[in-house]
């Protein structure tokens, strides 16, 4: 499939951060882009249908009682996963 | 209810008058105020039914615009054309037109959230593509002002192919002038040259269709879209049977040629999204929005503390209010019941048709009907919170608890809508995409406290638990508060076993939508409401009613000749020598003697007799095991049998059925509802599933025979031994 989104932005912030980051990484109230996801695991093509793609910016909202599951925010929707599939999607922390 | 300018047509007529009108279907993602919208052009003029050999439900009213006459079908709420559970499936399949007795519709209605714009332009994008007439609803207008959000609409309509965008605000009502104009003018308007978004799509159902030829060309090209992103079993069905395994091989290039190897819904969503970014993205400003203390508010709420304890705290609030605040009108309707029966018994000469109404059908049937008010209660609690988004919340908040049980946070939602009623919640289980963990749930839901047990543990509580307050506590609602807990204790180990045991699996998935808090439409909230009231009514009309008068009649006949010479022999008697008050007395104390001797030796009473051995062990007299057995099709039922049974055995004087059963003794004159008794009754009552619909649901969920046999049989003992235990230790 041909790209059709730049990540020249996106790898700027890459070569800074070495580690490899998923959402589950994120901090309350932090906010990422998503870089690549693992189209196969089960659920996460819904979540896609849902906007969460590459290029997607998304805030990590709160963590629930006991710490799963996780908040989100995408496009205005506040948006509630656990962390096995926070965990697929490989993100890029964006500096507030 | 219905404002200016609508006319309240009751759902029967409409099928009478119906005539072919044209067909307009109302879209949009879940909770974006679509069947506000839907209210708001059809008002009162609604029917719901169910979709053939689904239970989803199918909402379809009519608006009228001027001369113009509409049919509007409210489908359920989709992200995209690519379903994942029934729901979705049904309202993707009447868009194609493929449900018998559903027109395809010719018109669409988009609704689109305003603060979840990106989201809907993703649904947009797809529907726009089928080429029908098409108006775009912009919902949560004000919302989104409130946010910051500004949107050019005029550019995005112009971006989007001219589509028209109206923005509303449901709620309140405005914009639906100029929308209702709008939509009477829909098929009107120049046919207008449908954009493409995904043009690579439209090409590869192009080059399937030229090369599969005939067979395709049946298809609309939506469809055959549809069948390469996510193989549409449908049209691949068709084809494999009309072209053979060539068109499985067409298929299977042009979607590797478009996606590679890539699942095709993911390129699609990657590609869709990013062009609404890309093109749509100057378009949506964001300023900083007004700062409100309605939203740091919800925010402090939304913290896991907070909001564990605000949870705990409506829970308790709502099972107060079902007492407290129900407490007058159930006192208002069980005296005008009370009169109702006296003026009929004074009415009409003593005899079987007296006994009839008074006994059978007001005893009978208003017994449950006392319970409107806390159903009535109960249910505003249920859709408040489903319509302010709480319910959401407090399936967020439980998952991790749900996730120990085996389950996750979404069969929270049907089990918390089951407190209300087991069987739509069982429905509601179809969002949970894993068998497994759906079973477990549905067996899980029949043990929460629904709404049809409320009237026997109201009734079984207000007569034997003290009416005393502790502080703010009332006895009452804690005892009651304890009945839920154990109906939840029962429901959750149940998942639990079955997790463990048969069925075994991964760890469910949980993803779910958190709706903004938001103020409910009260128009909804009424609709709704009302529609609960009717469904309750409705039962007590017949189910209730039919069983009242058959246990009436199996209580009355046969009748004895000897009994009743007997009384006349004793009357005359007792005139002989006494009069005034102690004639009287005497009098009523040998009509109550003889009552109790008619229902003992009735068709019921040796019924009952015959099966008292195997409740005795639970402490039950035969009148109590009766009433239980014939409560197992419907619960609420056994109100309305003790109703019945204490009435015909008892003087016609206004005694309410609480104290009745306070009144019953054994021969030997101790009290029949001992506290070890009572309490062994109601854990019977939370754990026993006695209700026919529910089984017939289970059965047509699990598509098997075998999953309501083991429910029943599971709840039944499990009822029955807890029973047992509780009376065998309180006697002991």
């Amino acid at each position: 499939m041909r790209s059709h989104f730049s990540y020249a932005s996106v790898a700027n912030f890459r070569e800074a951060s070495l580690v490899s980051m998923n959402l589950s990484d994120l901090k309350p109230n932090e906010k990422a882009v998503i870089q690549s996801i693992s189209t196969d695991a089960p659920g996460i093509e819904r979540l896609m249908m849902m906007g969460l793609v590459e290029g997607t910016e998304i805030i990590f909202i709160r963590a629930s009682l006991g710490g799963d599951p996780l908040e989100f925010q995408v496009y205005g929707t506040a948006l509630s996963l656990r962390k096995e599939q926070a965990q697929q999607f490989e993100i890029v922390p964006i500096p507030i | 209810m219905a404002s200016s300018g609508e006319i309240y047509v009751s759902a029967e007529n409409l099928t009478v008058t119906r005539r072919a009108e044209r067909v307009i279907a109302v879209v949009g993602n879940p909770n974006t105020g679509k069947s506000t919208v839907f209210n708001r052009l059809t008002g009162m003029r609604q029917k719901v039914a169910n979709y053939p050999g689904v239970t989803v439900e199918k909402r379809v009213g009519r608006a009228t615009v001027g001369d113009s006459v509409f049919d509007l079908v409210d489908l359920p709420g989709i992200y995209g054309l690519s379903p994942h559970s029934t729901d979705e499936r049904i309202a993707v399949d009447v868009l194609l037109g493929r449900i018998s007795g559903t027109p395809e519709p010719e018109g669409i209605l988009a609704v689109v959230d305003a603060t979840r714009l990106y989201q809907g332009l993703y649904l947009v994008q797809q529907l726009l593509e089928m080429g029908r007439p098409m108006i775009v609803v912009l919902t949560m207008t004000d919302m989104a002002h409130l946010e910051g959000m500004r949107i050019d609409i005029e550019g995005l309509s112009k971006r989007l192919g001219g589509i028209p965008i109206f923005p509303v605000v449901a709620t309140r009502g405005s914009g639906f002038s100029e929308l209702k104009t709008a939509i009477s003018k829909m098929f009107e308007a120049v046919p207008f040259e449908p954009p493409v978004f995904w043009p690579d799509l439209r090409h590869a159902a192009e080059e399937l269709r030229k090369t599969i030829g005939e067979p395709a060309a049946a298809f609309q090209v939506v469809e055959l879209e549809r069948a390469i992103i996510d193989g549409d079993s449908e049209v691949v069905e068709s084809l494999r049977v009309e072209a053979g395994d060539f068109s499985f091989d067409c298929l299977s290039a042009v979607r590797h040629d478009l996606c590679g190897d890539t699942p095709p819904l993911a390129a699609e969503a990657r590609y869709r999204y990013t062009w609404i970014r890309e093109k749509l993205s100057d378009l949506q400003r964001q300023v900083s929005p007004l700062p409100r203390l309605g939203r740091a508010v919800i925010n402090w709420f939304n913290q896991p503390w907070p909001s564990t304890l605000s949870f705990i705290f409506s829970m308790g609030v709502v099972f107060q209010a079902v007492f407290a605040w129900a407490a007058p009108l159930m006192d208002m309707i069980d005296s005008a019941t009370g009169s109702l029966g006296a003026w009929i018994g004074n009415v009409l000469p003593p005899g079987m048709l007296s006994s009839f109404l008074v006994d059978g059908i007001v005893a009978g049937v208003g017994s449950v009907v006392i319970f409107l008010p806390q159903i009535f209660i109960l249910f505003l609690f249920i859709i408040l919170m489903e319509d302010t988004g709480y319910l959401a919340r407090a399936a967020f908040l439980v998952d991790r608890a749900m996730k120990s049980f085996g389950l996750s946070g979404q069969s929270v939602v049907p089990l918390l809508s089951s407190f209300a009623c087991a069987v739509p919640a069982i429905m509601a289980t179809r969002v949970i995409p894993s068998r497994r963990d759906r079973i477990a749930t549905i067996l899980a839901a029949p043990f929460m406290t629904c709404s049809a047990r409320l009237p026997v543990y109201a009734l079984l509580i207000a007569a034997f638990v003290p009416n005393t307050s502790f502080g703010l506590l009332n006895l009452q609602g804690l005892v009651l508060f304890g009945l839920y807990l154990l109906g939840i204790v029962g429901g959750v180990s149940t998942a639990l076993l079955l997790k463990r045991s048969v069925l075994q699996g991964n760890n469910p998935i949980f993803m779910l939508a958190l709706p903004e808090f938001r103020f409910p439409d009260l128009r909804s909230v009424v609709l709704k409401l009302l529609d609960r009231a009717r469904i309750f009514l409705r039962r007590a009309g017949t189910v209730i009613f039919a069983v009242a008068v058959v246990v009436w009649a199996l209580a009355y006949f046969p009748r004895s000749a000897f009994i009743e010479d007997g009384r006349i022999a004793a009357h005359s008697e007792a005139a002989l020598f006494l009069s005034g008050q102690a004639l009287q007395v005497e009098l009523d104390r040998v009509d109550n003697e003889a009552a109790a001797e008619h229902l003992a030796q009735s068709l019921l009473g040796r019924a009952g007799q015959a099966i008292e051995p195997v409740f005795a062990p639970l402490g039950w007299d035969w009148k109590v095991s009766a009433a239980v057995i014939a409560g197992f099709p419907a619960r609420e039922v056994v109100v309305a049998v003790l109703g019945t049974i204490y009435a015909v055995g008892g003087q016609a004087e206004e005694v309410s059925l609480a104290e009745r059963l306070q009144s019953a003794t054994w021969p030997d004159g101790r009290p029949v509802y001992s506290l070890p008794m009572v309490l062994g009754l109601l854990v019977f009552y939370a754990w026993c599933l006695q209700c026919a619909a529910t089984l017939a649901v289970i059965g047509r969920e699990t598509n098997s025979w075998r999953w309501p046999v083991i429910a029943w049989t599971y709840m039944t003992v499990l009822g029955y031994v807890g029973a047992l235990t509780i009376y065998q230790i309180g006697v002991a």
